[in-house]
């Protein structure tokens, strides 16, 4: 899942380096995204992994790392699992 | 009373790339109906329209000051642009955010030029030490 995450960082979050250089936990904001950017990721993320998310995950902390990403979208998907 | 200021700058020509790769699902996720009818009514949903929308909700947010884990959708800040006055509607976790920090009003400017849009918000709190953090 991870290796996607960075794919779809790579496309839309406009960082000056690639995404392959960045640890789980990195800082994407730190690495430069801004908030458009971040609506950006979040609006790759929903088409790459088909999911939406709702209100209450549109957090800085969601977007903030491969990880948060990758925690965020294992819980969209059990919530899938168990409707 | 104490005041908070937010600003934000956002670059057209990222609105129109992120327009041209998710078309209305991105509009959809920053601007409320009565925001997109206000575009309509400047003749259409154009670039630097929606770059201002984003620009104002940013620096809105700014002012509230959302924590980390606080969730602010940009649909719960809503602009309501009439006579060169823009009016903010604080909805939801928005608004409930805004009565944290004390904020008791805000309004905020907008404006574009070349490949720019910028915002200021302007945010008055009923506490003296809430300035910006």
């Amino acid at each position: 899942m991870n290796d996607r995450i960075r794919h779809v960082i790579d496309q839309h979050a406009k960082l000056a380096i690639s995404a392959d250089s960045l640890g789980d936990q990195d800082d994407l904001y730190k690495a430069g995204m801004t908030s458009h950017a971040s609506v950006g990721l979040m609006l790759g993320l929903e088409g790459e992994f088909d999911v939406e998310f709702p209100d209450r995950m549109l957090t800085r902390a969601v977007f903030q790392s491969v990880a948060s990403i990758a925690a965020a979208l294992s819980e969209l998907a059990e919530g899938d699992l168990a409707a | 009373m104490g005041v908070r200021i937010g600003m934000d700058l956002v670059d057209i020509g990222e609105v129109r790339e992120a327009y041209l790769t998710f078309g209305e699902r991105y509009v959809e996720r920053i601007a409320q109906p009565v925001e997109r009818a206000w575009c309509l009514s400047r003749g259409g949903i154009e670039p630097a329209q929606v770059a201002m929308l984003f620009a104002g909700k940013e620096a809105v947010a700014k002012v509230l000051a959302p924590a980390e884990g606080d969730a602010l959708p940009f649909s719960q800040i809503v602009l309501k642009a009439q006579a060169g006055v823009v009016d903010v509607h604080l909805e939801g976790e928005a608004a409930e955010l805004a009565h944290r920090r004390g904020v008791t009003s805000v309004t905020v400017s907008v404006a574009c030029a070349g490949e720019s849009a910028v915002a200021t918000a302007l945010a008055r709190t009923s506490n003296p030490t809430a300035g910006n953090r």
